[in-house]
């Protein structure tokens, strides 16, 4: 590439404005419909029911699906954990190709030190994608092995999740190879930023709300 | 693919969804926990019995209207093809029990989607012709049997019950629903309940021919305007009467009454409502009912109106408590309740179905090995009955208000 500054940057502000767009859509969406009841109010004490729809009450003692199905449930978790912690790494790694941060490594030494760094960098990442490819090639499978989970998948879940995948990877790669791997993650991860409003990664943010929301609502009924 | 050029194609407006429950269609995420929690899906197996299938096809309508395409290109049509599918298993092969929304790890409450979504397929006249009776028995004699106002103290005639006030100006009013008043195996409830309330020196009174059915059929059945129609004539009736008290035996009464009227009607009723047993649990402790303790093995069901959607879990234990000492809980209990079929209509929409529920609730609580299985609802207590009397097991069916009654001084 002639210029690559101006397609990573052109490419990352094209994908940032579909990523904007379509919260905006989807907020535009959301709107059109009657206000929801404001149920404050009734409820004794709404932040400690907060708190505690989104911390306590997912634990799985407390969290029904995780008595019903303790695989999925540890699976679930282990991708989600997985996830939270590669992210940061993975976004870091983004801005450095793109020229936000002078290096993904030094950012890590600065912020946590470079022992930590190098458990980050080192063990913890291999383990983490482990955990994140396995989990995420589970949930995966199940798409196809089971007729009630094929059933209610649309096309867009067949193609999000190796999307994710195969991101996982060129992340991890573009880390070790630099130079091979890190434009094809770019390219990808920004693809992949502006699909998330349109697509069932959006329950990242929506989970909060409808969790928080059935805390109060079931508050209400005193349970 | 085949084209069928007759096929009908329809406008869908789906009406009644708020926001948050347009940003909770968006947060389903189609792990189908839901499934394993659903009494049908696991009675079935039948993927489509799945909570989620029915959130992705109610998703599915509202983004052909207010979705991203519509907002540049204008609503889609629906097939009528699709639209059946959807009544199918949404009227027939759904009891509205909630069960779902507990097993949900993202947080849906399902139980209100799946009422707009039958209020959505309602309104394009999309009903199993099953449930049509019921809407011509609701609209005609204002209850689902089709029995009449004029019917409505018949079960006072027939227990012989004596000392009733109607329609007079009492604390409480007993309202005692359609179940009760008009189905003879439930006829002996309120007349217990009658007896207990004045035994405890309650004032109190029935509505008589004013009562009209709560209207959780309507709300089932998908006609908002009737049942809001209902609920105002019921509310209207009840505070012209000054009651501060609304008592009811019935778990569908119950929700309805205390939380979807102020929701439907937009303002708190003047009245409270309580369910009997909270109030008989109140008088057993206040020490004005005094039941002699026994020690018939026992299990409760918890009706899932009154205990998920209802919230009174602790009050009927601690009255089965001071009435036996052998009581043991059913696998599936409380907030966690399993649905007996009783619910959403199901007993006229898939009988069969709903006799397999109640078969499985009962047969838990044959396992183990209980004299008689209680629960606080007439709809419930039709259904297990039911399947008791099919499975032939020798077991008591019972309301808890009998039970108590069994274990009174005489």
């Amino acid at each position: 590439m002639e210029n690559p500054g101006f397609w990573l940057n052109g490419t990352f502000f094209f994908s940032l404005t579909v990523f904007s767009l379509g919260w905006l859509l989807r907020y535009l969406k959301w709107s059109r419909f009657a206000k929801a009841e404001n149920v404050f109010p009734r409820v004794k004490n709404p932040k400690k029911t907060i708190l505690e729809a989104l911390t306590i009450d997912l634990l799985p003692m407390k969290e029904y699906s995780a008595q019903l199905d303790p695989i999925f449930y540890l699976i679930g978790l282990s991708m989600h954990l997985a996830f939270f912690f590669l992210f940061p790494l993975y976004l870091i790694k983004y801005l450095e190709i793109l020229g936000f941060i002078s290096s993904t490594d030094s950012f890590f030494s600065g912020f946590m030190g470079t022992s930590l760094k190098n458990l980050y960098f080192g063990l913890l990442k291999d383990v983490l994608l482990a955990v994140l490819t396995i989990s995420l090639s589970i949930m995966y499978a199940r798409k196809f092995l089971l007729s009630k989970v094929k059933e209610i998948s649309g096309l867009g879940d067949f193609l999000a999740i190796p999307f994710l995948l195969i991101i996982a990877v060129l992340g991890y790669l573009s880390m070790t190879w630099e130079a091979v791997y890190s434009e094809p993650y770019f390219f990808l991860t920004s693809i992949f930023m502006a699909y998330v409003p349109y697509s069932k990664f959006s329950h990242f943010l929506t989970f909060f709300i409808v969790r928080a929301y059935r805390g109060l609502r079931k508050s209400i009924y005193g349970v | 693919m085949v084209f069928d050029l007759q096929e009908k194609f329809f406008k869908v407006s789906v009406q009644g969804l708020n926001r948050f429950q347009a940003v909770e269609l968006d947060n389903c995420i189609g792990c189908a926990t839901c499934a394993e929690a659903c009494p049908i899906y696991k009675c079935t197996l039948n993927p489509k019995c799945v909570p989620a299938w029915k959130v992705k096809s109610l998703r599915r309508l509202v983004n052909r209207e207010k979705g991203f395409f519509p907002l540049l290109f204008g609503s889609r049509k629906t097939s009528a093809t699709e639209l059946s599918e959807m009544m199918e298993y949404v009227f027939k092969y759904c009891t509205l029990c909630g069960r779902c929304m507990e097993g949900c790890a993202p947080g849906m409450q399902n139980q209100e989607l799946f009422e707009i979504m039958r209020e959505t397929l309602y309104k394009l006249g999309f009903l199993p012709d099953k449930l049509k009776n019921i809407r011509s028995s609701l609209e005609e004699s204002k209850d689902p049997y089709n029995m009449g106002v004029k019917a409505r103290l018949y079960w006072v005639k027939r227990t012989k019950l004596k000392g009733v006030r109607v329609g007079e100006k009492t604390k409480y009013i007993f309202f005692v629903g359609c179940s009760s008043a008009f189905k003879k195996i439930n006829r002996m409830v309120p007349f217990h309940v009658s007896n207990l309330l004045s035994m405890a020196g309650v004032k109190w009174s029935l509505l008589g021919e004013d009562e009209w059915c709560c209207g959780s059929p309507w709300l089932m059945l998908g006609d908002r305007e009737k049942f809001k129609e209902f609920a105002l004539h019921n509310t209207h009736v009840i505070e012209e009467k000054e009651a501060e008290t609304v008592l009811v035996a019935c778990a569908s009464c119950y929700r309805t009454m205390k939380y979807v009227y102020p929701r439907i009607l937009r303002r708190k009723p003047s009245f409270e409502v309580k369910h009997v047993i909270e109030l008989l649990n109140d008088f057993i402790q206040q020490g004005k009912i005094r039941p002699i303790k026994g020690n018939m093995k026992v299990t409760y069901h918890d009706p899932c109106e009154l205990s998920r959607l209802g919230g009174i879990i602790k009050e009927p234990r601690s009255l089965i408590k001071a009435l036996t000492s052998n009581f043991i809980e059913i696998k599936e209990n409380g907030l966690r309740t399993r649905c007996c079929g009783g619910g959403g209509l199901l007993s006229i929409s898939n009988a069969e179905l709903q006799i397999s529920l109640a078969k499985k609730r009962i047969q838990q609580a044959a396992d183990l090995g209980v004299e008689a299985i209680l629960s606080a609802c007439p709809s419930c207590r039709m259904s297990l009955t039911q399947a008791n009397e099919l499975l032939q097991l020798n077991m008591k069916v019972m309301d808890v208000v009998e039970f108590l009654v069994e274990h009174l001084k005489t």
